[in-house]
């Protein structure tokens, strides 16, 4: 019996050690370069490595990715190029997608505080899915990808040559944060603690918040024309729109937008409706708002519905 | 957190190790000048820990919260000499009571994010430890605890959402860990442990995942009197009904639970609004050895959150629908009443039995016999404590998981119908006098 303890030992160390993706340390920290081999247009980042999504320039050509870890950890560090299916109306597409993984397990053997960078050079993107517990960081706007002809693109006001951009996370609890340029955003939160940040411009934006979504989405930042918000999460949802907030918000959560007259006082003042129309383009708070299917007055809301809350910038 | 701040908070803890020590210490010493003849009768000594853990989160999202924490606890307990019978067939377990404290913000890797969503934790909970060997020398001991925790931080949708292993202040603290336990002197032994603790709430109130924990630890044991020698298993008492007397029993167990769940903070609702879940459940079980029984349980759950869940929808006229998608993608609406929300669980039972207190361990199946869906899946497994307050009725406080997710924790009382039976082979011999075959 007096051997119990040793074998019992033993066995655990055996059991440490049967797996190679279990570095005991994290080594050197370099940097390494990887070429994606293959276009992509779907970027899906899982586990945790703070991505950086960068387009691409004459020095760094789409496909290349640069990774900053330490030498024990770059041989489970997955760039793979898989292929996806995409609805688009009535049609299927198959698009590749770049996927993007941390494969090394028993992190709580090596020091939790380690660097493990990683930058993508794309060309042009439709779909970003987060599954990460890092952040998801942009220096530049986010080129979206020509998906769609059913919209001409002349009439579209924005500077933007992309057309629809779809944001997926699907759990994690990192931060997302993304600029972005165009017609049409799609932002679903299905499940995690996310917090995600949307800078930019967009003609028409869609969120999602799934019953398990619980982070923040933060579009604030986001300029749309119309923003259709469908929410069972249980933070707070932040829109900034032209012309239409339409909400639908099935939980405890919030849908907070931005609002500039918040009395009757300051219409008034504000005599002539062509005069609040002018104004109102140049402060950006949306005309109508629809929640839970009723129309909001929003010279008079006074922010007696829970769940809709008016703010000033 | 500034070098300062750090250093002040290693100072504190380092101090709250000493003063832990010196105060169990001084225990003994005012104990041994005074005369206190239950010292001495029940072998009772006193420990202190110093632990070393790191969280592990079976949730991914949680996993941004990995750090390594300094924990202390301090117990008191009773080395059992063999009153009962049943403490000479385990070894002579130690039972008593643990205080628990990990202050989860101080942790070595100085992530300020792990201190401000998990807080710190304070708990206290019975245990029993039992030798895996019986040697009084060298121990390497089995130990399980299970009682309340208090969390300081848990979630809130607005300012700590990204915390939601914990859903309320008070939660039930489980301790899982082996030990080793080397003698130095006669009244000192040295402890060093690997095991699990786990804090959750039962799913009373959601979201609640739980929150777990692997630490090592090092700690002093130490007599406050003289230990007394263990008793042989021939000076037992009179063994009780509940207890194995030697013969053949089959119990039929009839018992039901109440459970209560508040789920406003995942899915809207009055947060003052705690759902009801009725679980009455039938076990028939067999007696194999002295301490354990087995056998099988059917049992009717009905949880009146349910209805809350996604998929679920009233009208107008406050009916209840449901929304079923199948894995082709149709999707079809009907009604449901509330009774329709019951479900049949199977399952297959094993019970450890110490004097009155009993542990039952089930793994079971939901069968599916209605159109309406198991939202937590088809497997589930489920422990349970009962207390025998008389020969046929008990008390019992179970939880309910799945895979490690709790459902619900119910308690409640039960009766049980004890059925004496003979083997075909020995109904010619039971009428014989003890020693006559």
């Amino acid at each position: 019996m007096k051997k119990a303890p040793v074998i019992f030992l033993l066995a655990c160390i055996s059991v440490l050690c049967s797996c190679s993706k279990n570095p005991f340390s994290n080594g050197e920290v370099y940097q390494y370069e990887r070429k994606a081999g293959q276009p992509f247009q779907i970027v899906e980042i899982n586990d945790n490595l703070n991505v950086s999504l960068k387009h691409c320039d004459p020095n760094h050509p789409a496909g290349t990715i640069i990774i900053k870890i330490g030498e024990n950890l770059i041989d489970n560090i997955g760039t793979e190029i898989e292929e996806r299916l995409i609805e688009n109306n009535e049609d299927t597409l198959t698009l590749n997608a770049l996927v993007i993984t941390n494969n090394n397990a028993f992190s709580y053997l090596r020091p939790y505080d380690y660097t493990r960078e990683m930058t993508v050079y794309y060309d042009s993107l439709l779909k970003i899915t987060f599954n990460s517990n890092a952040e998801l960081m942009q220096t530049d706007t986010l080129h979206g990808y020509l998906l769609s002809t059913h919209f001409v693109q002349d009439t579209i006001e924005w500077d933007s040559l992309a057309s629809n951009l779809l944001l997926e996370v699907e759990g994690g609890s990192g931060n997302f944060n993304v600029s972005v340029n165009c017609y049409k955003l799609t932002t679903k939160c299905i499940h995690g603690t996310s917090d995600i940040n949307i800078n930019g411009k967009t003609t028409l934006a869609y969120t999602f918040a799934d019953y398990d979504s619980h982070g923040v989405i933060n579009s604030k930042r986001l300029d749309s024309h119309i923003h259709y918000i469908n929410t069972n999460g249980t933070n707070v949802i932040n829109a900034k729109t032209y012309h239409l907030l339409d909400v639908k918000n099935g939980n405890i959560g919030e849908v907070h937008y931005l609002q500039y007259w918040t009395t009757e006082e300051e219409h008034v003042w504000n005599d002539t409706l062509l005069q609040i129309d002018t104004i109102i383009k140049q402060v950006l708070c949306p005309k109508v708002i629809r929640y839970n299917s009723e129309y909001i007055d929003i010279w008079t809301y006074n922010n007696d519905i829970p769940g809709l809350v008016k703010e000033r910038e | 957190m500034t070098n300062f701040a750090v250093l002040f908070e290693m100072k504190c803890s380092k101090t709250h190790s000493v003063l832990l020590l010196l105060t169990l210490l001084l225990c003994g010493v005012v104990a041994r000048g005074q005369d206190y003849p239950w010292l001495s009768h029940n072998n009772i000594m006193v420990e202190a820990r110093v632990h070393a853990g790191v969280f592990w989160h079976h949730h991914f999202e949680m996993q941004k919260f990995s750090a390594r924490y300094p924990a202390i606890e301090a117990s008191i307990y009773q080395n059992t000499y063999g009153k009962n019978e049943w403490e000479s067939a385990y070894n002579y377990p130690y039972i008593g009571v643990t205080f628990y404290h990990a202050n989860f913000g101080f942790n070595f890797e100085q992530n300020p994010a792990v201190g401000d969503a998990l807080g710190s934790v304070y708990a206290l909970y019975p245990f029993i430890n039992y030798p895996l060997n019986p040697s009084e020398q060298c121990q390497l001991t089995f130990k399980l605890g299970v009682g309340l925790g208090y969390l300081t931080k848990h979630f809130d949708n607005l300012d700590n959402y990204q915390n939601f292993s914990i859903g309320s202040h008070l939660n039930a603290a489980a301790n899982l860990s082996f030990e080793y336990r080397q003698r130095i002197t006669r009244r000192f032994t040295t402890v060093a442990s690997f095991g699990l603790t786990h804090f959750s709430n039962g799913s009373t109130k959601l979201p609640n995942y739980g929150l777990n924990t692997f630490s090592g630890a090092i700690g002093l044991a130490y007599y406050l009197r003289e230990p007394r020698l263990n008793l042989t298993p021939a000076s037992r008492p009179e063994n009780y009904p509940f207890e194995f007397d030697r013969k053949k029993w089959l119990s039929l167990d009839v018992d039901y639970g109440i459970g209560f769940k508040n789920v406003s903070q995942t899915l809207g609702g009055d947060s003052t609004q705690y759902y009801r879940v009725h679980d009455l459940s039938t076990y028939l079980l067999a007696q194999f050895t002295p301490y354990s029984r087995a056998g099988v349980g059917l049992s009717l759950v009905l949880d009146l959150s349910d209805q809350t869940l996604p998929g679920y929808s009233r009208d107008n006229d406050n009916n209840l629908y449901v929304t079923v998608i199948d894995p082709e993608g149709h999707q079809e609406t009907f009604p449901v009443e509330i009774y329709q929300l019951t479900r049949l669980n199977f399952n297959l039972c094993y019970a450890m039995t110490m004097e009155r207190l009993s542990y039952y361990f089930e793994f079971g199946w939901h069968l599916k016999y209605n159109k309406v869906p198991l939202p937590k899946g088809n497997i589930y497994q489920k422990v349970t404590a009962r207390y025998q307050l008389s020969d046929n009725i008990y008390a019992h406080l179970g939880l309910m998981t799945h895979f490690g997710r709790a459902d619900y924790l119910c308690f409640g009382l039960g009766y049980r119908f004890n059925q004496k039976y003979y083997l075909n082979h020995e109904k010619g011999t039971r009428h014989l006098p003890p020693g006559v075959h």
